[in-house]
């Protein structure tokens, strides 16, 4: 007896734990009762079941709690105010930049590197400007508008055909072209949202910076055809140290603007 | 009513389908206010165990349904003498129940199209399909 009720409070404050898996908005909304049902659940299971039957919940409960909680902090993050998430993505955004320049800088040292690091490299560098094009994409004053949502959507799912690309690359020669491919629609939709963004000054001062990008990616991309997809030597070095700083000025732009950009100017 | 009404929180027709764990929520919710674990123990119940609520997802749902307007939270307890000021209770809404029924409708339309193609259990199985 003394076991069991040992077993059940262990199993009940191990599970309050785990809730802190949970963002702390919805933990305090309902942590407490999830807490207190989860309690009655184990105690009416182990009275029917056992032993087994709390095993049997406990994984299911784990599976829940994975599952739920990710999908809790998506929401979270869909959900966030404005001026919080802009700090987020301009930080993403601003990180994306830096992780490119500092690749440039130390490029003659990662030539030796093994692929799969570098493929690592990049394409956290890609989540990072997924993020931040995200954010980007919140503070375009019409963001509901179709021509927005469109130079979004060719944006990021670039963005994803160039990661599945550099997966894939070592396993079949479709990763090259997905990449080549992926690399293009980059550059056309962060060129219709720059576009975007300068016409509705989203971003107030540097409303310039995303058409910046996007030129800056489209010469890089002129390089590289005209190099021989090489980013070594002064063209491509200068090109890809474009595209860094750039992403790091969105990055300022968007972090900066964050507090006082909440009611753009819109065009007459 | 038709199912395609609008609300202050947009049409039904928007809201449906309903996941089976929403569904099953709601329905616990039809006859009676519930706490957590009151809709947890009333699908588990009703349901022979065949669906078992956890807390992350009844509580992810709880709340969904509460910035749809399709829950509310209510002071009511059904049993003073049971009452637990700890637990919170929730009923369905005007527009929860017009929700449930719209949903309800839209199985039942599924149900007689299975009904049609004689793919109930005990039915016979039209020809053609038997002889796939």
């Amino acid at each position: 007896m003394f076991e069991k009720s040992r077993l059940l409070a262990f199993s009940g404050r191990l599970y309050s734990l785990l809730l802190l898996a949970y963002p702390t908005r919805f933990r305090r909304a309902y942590g407490r009762e999830m807490a207190q049902v989860f309690r009655d659940d184990i105690r009416s299971t182990f009275q029917e079941n056992g032993a087994a039957g709390l095993i049997g919940l406990w994984f299911l409960v784990m599976f829940d709690l994975l599952k739920t909680a990710f999908a809790e902090h998506i929401w979270e993050v869909f959900h966030m105010p404005v001026e919080k998430l802009d700090r987020w993505t301009g930080l993403a955004a601003a990180l994306g930049g830096a992780l490119i320049v500092f690749v440039m800088f130390f490029i003659d040292q990662l030539q030796d590197a093994e692929f799969v690091l570098l493929s690592v490299v990049v394409i956290g560098m890609f989540l990072l400007w997924a993020i931040a094009l995200a954010g980007l994409y919140r503070r375009l004053p019409a963001a509901s508008h179709p021509g927005n949502k469109v130079t979004f959507a060719i944006a990021e799912l670039s963005l994803l055909l160039s990661m599945i690309g550099l997966l894939i690359m070592p396993l079949a020669e479709l990763g090259g072209t997905m990449i080549f491919i992926g690399y293009f629609g980059l550059g056309l939709g962060i060129a219709g949202m720059g576009i975007i963004a300068l016409r509705y000054r989203a971003l107030g001062g540097w409303s310039f910076t995303p058409l910046l990008i996007a030129v800056a990616w489209l010469v890089f991309l002129a390089t590289m055809i005209s190099v021989g997809f090489s980013v070594v030597g002064p063209l491509p070095t200068a090109s890809v140290m474009l595209i860094g700083v750039s992403w790091l000025l969105l990055g300022i732009g968007l972090w900066s603007s964050a507090r006082d950009m909440l009611d753009p100017a819109l065009p007459a | 009513m038709k199912a395609t009404d609008n609300t202050p929180y947009g049409d039904l027709e928007s809201q449906l389908p309903l996941s089976p764990a929403v569904f099953h929520i709601l329905l616990a919710l039809a006859d009676e206010e519930r706490h957590g674990y009151g809709i947890m123990q009333e699908v588990k119940f009703r349901t022979d165990g065949r669906v078992r609520l956890v807390p992350g997802t009844l509580y992810g749902a709880i709340k969904r349904l509460l910035e749809k307007g399709i829950i509310e939270e209510t002071e009511e307890r059904p049993d003073p003498e049971m009452n637990d000021e700890r637990r919170r209770y929730y009923r369905l809404s005007d527009f929860g129940l017009r929700v449930l029924g719209a949903e309800a409708e839209r199985m039942e339309r599924n149900v007689a199209q299975a009904r049609a193609k004689q793919l109930l259990p005990g039915k016979t199985l039209n020809p053609t399909i038997r002889g796939l």
